[in-house]
């Protein structure tokens, strides 16, 4: 009786294929993997635009947590320390006070402390009580007559980062974004080139003292940030708004 | 005896209920999806419907913009409009004409409104002056960069360009000669600069100078104006302070009118006036930001009526739109020879001449 051969492969052949298909499943592994890692980028926040917001209260109302996750917040370097605060005080205060009737702020989520007097003039300080604000932006109304130094932001310690963030989807003037997790925060413009020139001050006026130098060099970087996002936003929007062939040829 | 065994008793059994008609089935879906589709479509996701917040969120400013028509004294009598993009600066000429400097270039008109002429300048300009008969050069033309002023004769060609007093942190809100006098308010530095006619520096006015009793200028946005009226007493806005400073040519203080009030005799917010000039017969006019208002104040510094009114400055006369390339800007002012008081109109790049009311018209209008 005549073996058959033919059907059987002897071990060194068997060992070749066995070779063969894990290098090709290790290296098809291996792709994916990298493939992967690449893909997977830098985590996505929400942000809002101060500059592009209006103020329109859907942000208090808008998010699914019961306490909204935009808050606002005040960029000192902009704010005039005002005694007639335009952003606390009521248009018909009836006295310069901390009392509930004179303050502009439905929940007194805005702080007033004394600092200093000087040419005739008292100066306070505005803060913000995070968790009694709700994200209305009555006083991002209010000081926007004036210097505007309060905006509203995203706190992304409260927000949950919803896929589709249902007060972007209800905010009327697009003002929402998806930003870097890094980036945190979109500054206006106006703040950014106030936070961009005291940086640049401090590090000229540093001499050795190395925190001053580098509190100034933080604050250049965050100046620079914001520049880039807003570059990269410019860019986004001239490319998709030239036609297709336009921007191939470009 | 037979036992029967105990279990589920066929006898508490519900009757089944009998087939429904298709009809009645399909029925009932349909409701159920329309009851379901009118639910989705009654939700606001886009935000249609507004926030929802009760009125105590919304900010009104219509109590602060209104003016009683009885404190209005002057009416706009003409709109001549600037072909530019952005508008900076005006200024009066001693024969009636005035200059708008903004772009990238100076526009001269004259009295009636027509364009004379235009030239460029190198950079961005933010403040503007025009030399009068008293000057060592009349005519001549002074525009102020953010950290140089540059020179021109009374036809647009370039002299000279000053910087001498002034540095990478300088910002020129606002230009004003007086005899030999050019005098630049830097709001960057919290200083006024005082050249010669041929741009020597003279000197700075106004740091903090315990032993003279100044207090030092408090600028907290880029609204910085100075005056030199023919009394040649320096006149300088100190916007933080809310109030108008008066000072020798050589530096000493010698007093202040203004008060900080939301009221409309007063000035309010974080810096105001963001805007000053003068009358020929004294009296000054105030440009106030955040709620646009210009009103007439004595040569002393008390008010005596309104040029225009918020409502008369802004279509919309109140101050809802707070996006910074929405909102409304400030409105730089001139006066020429003649009582006549020119605005310019930075959101509709016009320049807006406002004249005075006869007396009785003033009357009629309270």
């Amino acid at each position: 009786m005549m073996a058959d051969t033919s059907s059987k492969k002897d071990r060194r052949g068997f060992l070749n294929d066995a070779l063969r298909t894990t290098s090709v499943i290790a290296l098809a592994g291996a792709g994916g993997f990298l493939a992967g890692r690449r893909s997977e980028g830098e985590p996505m926040v929400w942000q809002l635009d101060p500059d592009q917001c209006i103020g329109c209260g859907h942000c208090a109302t808008y998010c699914v947590l019961d306490e909204s996750a935009v808050k606002c917040v005040n960029c000192f370097d902009m704010c005039g320390f005002c005694d007639i605060c335009t952003g606390y005080f009521e248009m018909n205060y009836l006295a310069l006070d901390t009392a509930a009737e004179n303050q502009l702020c439905p929940t007194g989520a805005l702080v007033r402390k004394f600092i200093e007097e000087k040419s005739g003039q008292r100066f306070y300080e505005y803060t913000i009580d995070v968790p009694l604000c709700i994200g209305c932006g009555k006083c991002v109304i209010g000081c926007a007559l004036m210097n505007g130094s309060l905006y509203m932001q995203v706190e992304h310690d409260r927000c949950v980062d919803c896929n589709e963030c249902a007060i972007a989807v209800a905010c009327p003037t697009q003002a929402f974004h998806r930003i870097p997790a890094s980036q945190k925060e979109i500054l206006k413009r106006r703040a950014e080139a106030v936070l961009g020139a005291r940086g640049r001050r401090m590090m000229r006026e540093a001499g050795d003292d190395a925190g001053m130098y580098r509190e100034g060099a933080e604050l250049l970087e965050r100046a620079l940030t914001q520049r880039r996002w807003r570059q990269q936003q410019r860019s986004a929007s001239t490319a998709s708004s030239e036609p297709e062939g336009t921007a191939r040829d470009a | 005896m037979s036992q029967t065994k105990q279990g589920p008793s066929n006898d508490r059994q519900q009757p089944r209920p009998t087939n429904l008609p298709p009809g009645v089935i399909w029925g009932v879906v349909g409701l159920v999806a329309l009851i379901a589709a009118l639910a989705v479509f009654r939700v606001d996701t886009w935000g249609d419907r507004g926030s929802g917040l009760s009125p105590r969120f919304e900010f009104d400013v219509s109590e602060l913009a209104a003016v009683d028509p009885a404190l209005v004294s002057h009416a706009e009598t003409a709109q001549i409009p600037v072909g530019m993009q952005t508008v900076q600066a005006i200024a009066a000429k001693p024969d009636g004409g005035f200059l708008v400097a903004g772009d990238r270039a100076v526009q001269m008109f004259q009295a009636d409104g027509t364009m004379a002429q235009a030239f460029s300048v190198p950079d961005a300009p933010r403040s503007l002056a025009v030399a009068g008969e008293d000057h060592d050069f009349p005519g001549r033309i002074y525009v102020g960069m953010a950290s140089r002023v540059e020179v021109f004769d009374a036809s647009g060609q370039p002299i000279a360009s000053w910087s001498e007093g002034l540095n990478q942190d300088s910002l020129l809100t606002s230009l004003a000669v007086f005899e030999e006098n050019v005098l630049a308010a830097d709001a960057g530095n919290r200083v006024v600069v005082r050249w010669d006619a041929s741009g020597r520096l003279l000197g700075t006015i106004g740091q903090p100078d315990d032993r003279r009793g100044i207090d030092g200028f408090v600028i907290p946005s880029e609204f910085f104006d100075l005056v030199v009226p023919q009394d040649g007493i320096l006149r300088v806005v100190n916007p933080g302070a809310l109030r108008v400073e008066a000072f020798t040519l050589d530096g000493d203080p010698l007093g202040h009118w203004g008060e900080a009030s939301a009221r409309i005799e007063g000035f309010f917010g974080c810096c105001n006036p963001s805007h000053l000039t003068v009358l020929a017969d004294g009296r000054f006019v105030t440009s106030e930001k955040g709620l646009p208002r210009i009103k007439l104040y004595s040569p002393r510094g008390e008010f005596e009526s309104v040029i225009a009114a918020t409502a008369s400055l802004t279509a919309r006369g109140g101050g809802q739109e707070i996006r910074d390339e929405h909102s409304p800007r400030a409105f730089d002012v001139a006066a020429d020879a003649t009582g006549r008081v020119l605005v310019l109109d930075p959101n509709t790049r016009q320049v807006r001449i406002f004249e005075p009311l006869e007396s009785g018209a003033m009357a009629d209008a309270g």
